[in-house]
């Protein structure tokens, strides 16, 4: 149904394909590439031994990690024509908030020009948006 | 004066005028033939920027979804018209019902250029033809909403 995922919209590659890249500078322990919960301990216990000891660290770029860990949110806009008791069923329908959260979220459109309704993963949030959208709800997505 | 939609059992009784199914017959056909974005502000409402702030990444969305985003609302609107002359529908189809009447009236209210809240207020608005039609179509869907809502 129309409230389902849609197809087709996983629009950005999964996470493991975004990873930060191995230093090729360093051949003396070829890497495979490593998830980002395994980067971040390393990053942890070998750094303070980077003096001591001649041992090349790949140290992530800020904004990878960045873009790896920090949610998106979704933004919802207030508009003159979508009905309060509409954008507080859609609410409702599309993301199971109770009545009175609903009504919340629909006032601080409103009165406060916009309100996040939603955040999560890239994708998650992109379907959000495409939901919303497709529910005439003008959604739009950016980095918390 | 009855209801539009009352509840029955599983489904969803409607109770409207053949007049009125011959008006909301007619609201497919208009959100068939929208315009292109230069011309016909509803094609803008309808296809918010996802990335309003970067143009990549929304050019990007917008490739990825808009053939999806066309297919959803072509699916809508033949159901709808499917429906616009049945005696009862189910929650589906009632779900279907919110977004065309909901279509069709931010299609009517950006070709009418509103941009404010106030316009219900306006009297001179709701005696025009579009504005008529725009208030008719919120009563519609305002109705549908409360029955969908009682069963949330």
């Amino acid at each position: 149904m129309s409230d389902q995922p849609a197809k087709g919209i996983q629009v950005y590659p999964a996470v493991s394909s975004n990873l930060p890249p191995i230093d090729r500078r360093d051949q003396r322990e070829p890497r495979k590439a490593m998830t980002l919960t395994e980067v971040l301990p390393s990053i942890e216990e070998v750094e303070p031994a980077a003096t001591t000891a001649p041992h090349r660290i790949d140290t992530p770029d800020i904004d990878e990690v960045d873009e790896l860990q920090r949610p998106w949110q979704v933004v919802v806009w207030n508009d003159p024509v979508n009905l309060m008791t509409y954008v507080v069923y859609v609410f409702r329908k599309l993301f199971g908030f109770s009545e009175g959260e609903a009504t919340r979220l629909m006032l601080a459109v409103h009165h406060e020009g916009k309100a996040v309704v939603a955040n999560g993963p890239r994708e998650k949030s992109e379907l959000d948006c495409y939901r919303l959208h497709h529910y005439g709800l003008w959604a739009t997505l950016e980095k918390t | 004066m009855s209801p539009p939609f009352r509840r029955h059992g599983g489904t969803i009784k409607l109770a409207l005028t053949a007049q009125e199914r011959a008006v909301l017959h007619t609201l497919p056909q208009t959100l068939d033939n929208l315009g292109t974005p230069d011309v016909d502000p509803a094609v803008v409402r309808l296809h918010p920027p996802a990335y309003p702030d970067d143009p990549v990444a929304d050019a990007y969305f917008r490739e990825m979804t808009e053939d999806d985003l066309a297919k959803d609302r072509a699916a809508d609107r033949s159901r709808f018209t499917e429906t616009v002359s049945a005696d009862s529908m189910s929650d589906d189809d009632a779900e279907i019902w919110l977004r065309v009447l909901g279509d069709a009236r931010l299609t009517l209210a950006a070709r009418m250029g509103i941009e404010q809240d106030d316009w219900e207020d306006d009297r001179s608005l709701a005696e025009s033809r579009e504005g008529a039609m725009l208030h008719y179509l919120s009563y519609l869907q305002d109705a549908l909403i409360q029955v969908l809502s009682a069963a949330l």
